[in-house]
């Protein structure tokens, strides 16, 4: 499978490294990098695909994180997320900023997630799931594979949460987004968000419980 | 004196544009982008380019045996834009006449030339992502 | 938004509860143990593990049981978290499809008394923009272009973000300066007037200087 690990850090870990820009100089979009969401999305409004482009690079491998955890192969994340963001370059002019871009990028590749795990039938994880049964407590080799094995297993999990329980334990474990833009991403109440987290979470610790 | 068929003068002009300096491609008309739109979007994503014609529109009106020509420029920022379209109007309005009286006519030919884009570069449009990172703190 | 309600389509899974109901506080995204604990609690404290020993949750067995599979849960998510699939490939492709569908905007005229040369208004606003974005402390925001009625002058609007450490009005001369440059030496276009709105401000620590277009930079 196609997925790099690229060393994110912890929900409760350093501060992250600053954004370094999105273009090298002298091609369009350079010097665009330090520009905020908010102009960017001002001027790919009205057209100007160098600014949109920047943003594409500068959310996209969180976006494609997020539709590949909720639909669990790559091809079909890719592709809700190619869709998402031609569907907001033509939205774009209608887009009022009432929300923040992240935002709106969010709710849109959450909603095309959703329509997509109910057109077909949901896919396997990850193609090898290991039963918990199998594993032995041996050196490290053993221990890196359990590993794996165990994060398969929370995959698979994940595909049998409920599709809005999966969205917003996604968003809040994975992707870290504070309770009030979730509540905006999957369109219910604050209140709704955690009890769905809620209800999530004890699903996941049953399932990861035979796991040690 | 023969008929002159709009697909041959599309043809002349988009040779002809594309021969000026500043020039960097033609752009295709909105019926070209819709119709490679439905068939390749989804599946090349819009990777094949279009036949230079297709940035040319060519229509003649018989009774007054007029042509008119739209053609649709992307420019390269190297020149001012308004120098490179004008030289793009007097290079298709010469190879269109010149082609024109070949076959015997004389017709008037009007010729509108609209930029559609101005590229900075020549080489491939290519942003390079920087590695991106998420703020996780918790609340 | 049509998110769909999960109610309608798969059976509660949640595990029964007996003191749910008789829980005043009908708590939301919690729930209270039969030994009296709230489950978030509980899990807190697990999580601190042995920096606050707490006798009670050390031999109640509702807590324990409500801890079972926190632990592996929390480093398994981590792993989760850092399975990233490069994006790269999909940026590309995304920012191909956007080029070749193009919102040119409305045709405006170039400087030309034939009235025979056009160049689109989003082209236009890009080099504008651009232009202003030389500027030291400038980003340019919104630009629109606006012919007039005899069709041959263009209006020029355009929003500025900038930073405070300049005198506004040199800053705007500036922009206006750059604005008028790159109408008539890179485009060729006939300029009725610029106006510039000042919307908002630019951290200072984010717009170190202007656009670099010939690679001199850092």
């Amino acid at each position: 499978m196609d997925v790099e690990h690229e060393g994110f850090s912890s929900p409760r870990g350093a501060e992250p490294p600053p954004f370094t820009g999105a273009a090298r100089p002298g091609e369009p979009g350079a010097g665009l990098g330090d520009v905020a969401d908010r102009i960017l999305v001002a001027r790919a409004a009205e057209g100007d695909d160098d600014a949109f482009a920047v943003l594409v690079h500068r959310h996209s491998g969180r976006l494609l994180a997020l539709a590949f955890h909720m639909l669990g192969n790559v091809p079909d994340a890719e592709e809700a997320v190619q869709d998402a963001f031609l569907s907001a370059w033509r939205r774009l002019p209608q887009f009022r900023g009432d929300a923040a871009f992240r935002t709106w990028m969010y709710r849109i590749v959450t909603n095309r997630c959703l329509n997509v795990r109910r057109a077909q039938t949901p896919s396997l994880a990850l193609d090898a799931v290991a039963e918990p049964a199998a594993h032995d407590a041996g050196g490290e080799p053993a221990r890196a594979a359990e590993s794996t094995a165990a994060t398969a297993a929370l995959a698979q999990a994940l595909t049998h949460l409920r599709p809005g329980q999966r969205a917003c334990w996604i968003l809040r474990e994975l992707h870290g987004l504070p309770y009030g833009e979730i509540a905006q991403v999957v369109g219910e109440s604050e209140q709704t968000v955690r009890g769905r987290l809620f209800r999530a979470r004890r699903t996941l610790m049953k399932e990861m419980a035979s796991w040690r | 004196m023969t008929t002159v068929d709009p697909a041959g003068i599309e043809q002349t002009a988009a040779r002809a544009a594309l021969a000026v300096p500043g020039v960097q491609e033609l752009h295709p008309s909105l019926r070209h982008s819709l119709a490679d739109a439905a068939t390749c979007l989804r599946r090349t994503f819009g990777s094949h380019p279009p036949s230079p014609e297709a940035g040319v529109h060519a229509t003649h009106t018989p009774e007054a045996d007029a042509w008119h020509l739209e053609v649709r420029c992307v420019l390269t920022d190297h020149r001012r834009a308004l120098d490179t379209a004008r030289d793009v109007r007097e290079s298709v309005r010469a190879a269109v006449s010149s082609q024109l009286n070949a076959r015997g006519r004389t017709g008037n030919v009007t010729i509108v030339v609209t930029v559609t884009r101005i590229n900075g570069d020549r080489t491939p449009l290519r942003l390079h992502a920087a590695p991106q990172f998420e703020n996780f703190s918790p609340e | 938004m049509a998110l769909e309600d999960p109610r309608a389509t798969s059976p509660p899974d949640e595990v029964p509860t007996p003191h749910r109901d008789t829980d005043p506080a009908r708590l939301v995204g919690d729930e209270r143990l039969p030994c009296g604990r709230l489950v978030s609690h509980v899990w807190e404290q697990a999580r601190a593990g042995s920096h606050r020993p707490d006798p009670h949750t050390a031999d109640c067995t509702y807590c324990r049981q409500a801890t079972e599979g926190l632990t592996v849960l929390d480093a398994t998510t981590r792993t989760l978290r850092a399975q990233r699939p490069s994006a790269r490939t999909v940026a590309d492709r995304v920012v191909s499809a956007v080029r070749a569908e193009a919102r040119l905007g409305r045709m405006l005229p170039l400087d030309d008394p034939t009235q025979e040369l056009r160049i689109a208004e989003a082209t236009v606003a890009k080099a504008l923009r651009r232009a202003a974005d030389r500027v030291p402390g400038v980003r340019a925001a919104s630009c629109r272009l606006t012919p007039g009625e005899a069709g041959t002058h263009v209006t020029i609007t355009m929003t500025l973000a900038v930073t405070l450490d300049q005198p506004l009005p040199g800053r705007a001369t500036q922009v206006r300066r750059a604005v008028a440059d790159a109408s008539a030496r890179e485009i060729g276009l006939a300029v009725s007037g610029i106006d510039l709105h000042i919307e908002s401000e630019l951290e200072p620590l984010t717009s170190v200087g202007p656009t670099s277009r010939n690679g001199t930079g850092p």
